[in-house]
């Protein structure tokens, strides 16, 4: 995949160099038997995924549980590292370098324009500091201010998220999940970032909490030009939010589209799947749910060919070999910028 | 902070109370309580029959067992009389040695308060980070090495190390490194300050180490536990997110949540050290507090048993408080307001 800005973004640089380009990456956790704890096999949480994301475009990483999009998240950022027997490779370049060459020093220099907003808001804050200083820690630590500027940093900060500037001296405890959740958003704001990772910011939310949480994002991306990956389960919040969208199934991106044009017209049959999944609001589009037989295989041992076909209803209706033996390119399809892998569409 | 330390110092007075009163039920209960007299007099010669059970009689009237016409005291009323006289500050007399039990702890208890806070210090001191670079390390060489070394400490019995340690390193005919016996030389009154206390420290040395390896083992281990509890935890990842250094993500953020266990731990730890006192004093004939509790109870010097017991109880009582505070100073969720 070269470079490519897809058309919905609002393209602010000339450059056509994304901010993020993601090649080949690939991340394998160990499975260790036996008593000398050998590796037996590899589970194959990221298998070849390759995008970019321009400047503050905001692309989305959909899949059920267990497809690995936390897992690119995580490693994109190097909070996973190729230690203890994790297999990573690919190209991960994030503003022209290369992100997975960097050293200590360095990539703590990355982290001020790449940062995380976790998915579970009550155990990614530390139980024993006070927001305040969960807030301005990063401040501190990357020198963007000194000690009599950072109170007033990190009220801006907490204003910036809806909360009240005196939030700073209580402790996450006293504060509900949305409420928490903007705390992790303003300690990811903190490092004025240019690219955040959200994984999944809302799925521990309720809906009402949700939406309040996915306008603040929307804000902000507004306001500070931010692009975002964001990570998903949840096609509908996904659609609100993103001008593309990735669809991930066992390790691998099956589809990437412009959002318009994948909720329309998606070419992947496990798309199609999902899409049917997501609550229609009006009465009058009752639409044909499309159940997907037998259970997730598993990332250790994946099906041959197209990882999808043990489930697929276009291989069942078709039987085509390819599906079995070959696995299928992620090529255009459609509209430009519009590519899926499959066989049959 | 003020009202829950003012709160916590009231209701250690039933606490206090409900545990003389164990105390003393165990104590009275005992087998072969004597009243002594004849047995252990004064310079332990034998004195006529007389002289004895006037002895004795004054000694029943002194523990209140009679009162001063010779009528025997129940039971309830005994342990009143004694709980009068204990918070009054009244220890009574010492059967073995004649002497009030009050001056006895006076004597015997500095030697057991510095033995048992130099080990103190010296565990938390090499636990702490012991068990910090383990779980740093996890897995790695140096883990497995310190794991098992601590391991193989904890599984040590104190009477045969102890024995060992007077046996090779106190004994002219192997290595003469250190002293047998006592806190301190004989003729110590022409030593200078700093002669006098380097002196005491040659002496403590081996003590010292008997008391602490065992805790210090175990708390290594307690501390690496608690650790990679925490490593794994999704605030560290924040804490990485945010660029912090390694250093600063296991000293800044892990280490202060994983002290909790430590302070848990603090409360029953230094009553535990007391009890060690009681073997390792009685090794290196150091005159303390254990040394007095042992010599006591074989001679069944009542007294001294009860005073010794009660002490050993308040000061369980003050490390529990100790450890309540420490906790709210630890951690910030825990507010006793």
């Amino acid at each position: 995949m070269t470079t490519e800005i897809s058309p919905s973004s609002p393209a602010p640089q000339t450059v056509s160099l994304p901010l993020l380009d993601v090649q080949n990456l690939r991340t394998y956790f160990p499975i260790r038997k036996g008593f000398f704890r050998s590796v037996a096999g590899y589970v194959r949480a990221v298998d070849d995924v390759s995008f970019t994301v321009n400047a503050g475009e905001s692309l989305g990483l959909v899949g059920e549980s267990g497809c690995g999009k936390t897992t690119v998240g995580r490693t994109i950022l190097r909070l996973l590292e190729a230690k203890s027997g994790n297999m990573i490779s690919g190209r991960v370049h994030f503003d022209g370098r290369d992100v997975f060459a960097l050293h200590a020093a360095e990539l703590r220099r990355l982290r001020r324009n790449m940062q995380i907003v976790f998915q579970d808001p009550v155990g990614s804050l530390n139980p024993r500091m006070t927001v305040g200083s969960i807030i301005g820690e990063p401040i501190l630590v990357h020198r963007l201010a000194d000690r009599s500027m950072i109170r007033t940093r990190v009220a801006q900060l907490l204003d910036r998220v809806g909360l009240p500037s005196a939030s700073a001296n209580r402790y996450p405890h006293e504060f509900s999940g949305g409420q928490r959740q903007r705390i992790g958003i303003a300690r990811a704001l903190a490092l004025e970032p240019k690219f955040i990772v959200c994984d999944e910011p809302v799925s521990a939310l309720d809906v009402s909490i949700q939406a309040q949480i996915l306008n603040l994002l929307a804000d902000l991306q507004k306001d500070l030009g931010l692009a975002y990956l964001f990570i998903a389960h949840n096609l509908a919040v996904v659609e609100h939010f993103s001008d593309r969208v990735a669809v991930m199934y066992l390790g691998r991106i099956v589809e990437i589209s412009d959002s318009r044009e994948l909720y329309k017209n998606p070419k992947h049959p496990y798309t199609v799947a999902l899409l049917s999944a997501v609550p229609k609001p009006s009465p009058d589009k009752t639409g044909q749910r499309i159940v997907l037989g037998g259970e997730v295989p598993s990332p250790s041992n994946p099906p041959s060919g197209c990882p999808f076909h043990p489930r697929c209803p276009l291989y069942a209706k078709e039987k085509d070999q390819r599906c079995v033996n070959q696995m299928p390119p992620l090529e255009q399809k459609g509209a430009p910028g519009h590519r899926a892998a499959c066989w049959l569409t | 902070m003020t009202t829950y330390i003012l709160k916590r110092l009231l209701l250690m007075i039933p606490t206090l109370l409900g545990m003389t009163l164990v105390l003393f039920a165990i104590v009275r209960f005992a087998p072969g309580l004597t009243t002594g007299g004849g047995a252990f007099g004064a310079g332990g010669e034998m004195k006529n029959q007389q002289a004895r059970l006037a002895a004795e009689k004054q000694m029943k009237k002194r523990l209140h067992l009679v009162d001063a016409e010779g009528h025997p005291i129940s039971l309830p009323m005994q342990y009143v009389y004694w709980l009068r006289d204990t918070f009054s500050g009244d220890f009574g007399e010492s059967i073995q040695y004649n002497a009030p039990v009050v001056q006895l702890v006076k004597e015997r208890l500095p030697a057991t308060i510095a033995l048992n806070a130099m080990s103190s210090i010296i565990i938390y001191l090499i636990a702490i980070p012991g068990g910090m670079l383990a779980s740093v390390k996890r897995g790695k060489a140096f883990d497995v090495l310190w794991g098992f070394f601590t391991l193989g400490l904890y599984s040590l019995p104190v009477i045969w190390v102890g024995d060992m340690m007077v046996g090779f390193l106190a004994n002219p005919r192997f290595l003469p490194w250190f002293p047998s016996d006592a806190l301190h030389s004989t003729n110590t009154e022409y030593l200078t300050f700093f002669q006098y206390m380097k002196d005491f420290l040659w002496h403590t040395v081996l003590p010292v180490m008997c008391l602490s390896y065992g805790g210090l083992a175990f708390l290594t281990k307690l501390k690496r536990a608690a650790m990679l509890d925490n490593l794994g935890l999704d605030y560290v990842r924040t804490a990485r997110a945010k660029g912090l250094g390694e250093v600063t993500v296991v000293t800044r953020h892990v280490f202060r949540n994983s002290l909790l266990p430590m302070i848990t731990i603090f409360a029953g730890f230094i009553p535990g050290l007391l009890g060690g006192s009681l073997v390792i004093e009685r090794i290196f004939s150091i005159k303390g507090m254990g040394d007095l509790m042992v010599t006591a109870t074989l001679a069944r010097d009542l007294p001294i048993v009860q005073a010794v017991a009660f002490v050993g109880s308040v000061i369980s009582l003050i490390c529990l408080l100790l450890a309540d505070i420490c906790y709210v100073l630890a951690d910030p969720r825990v507010s006793y307001d």
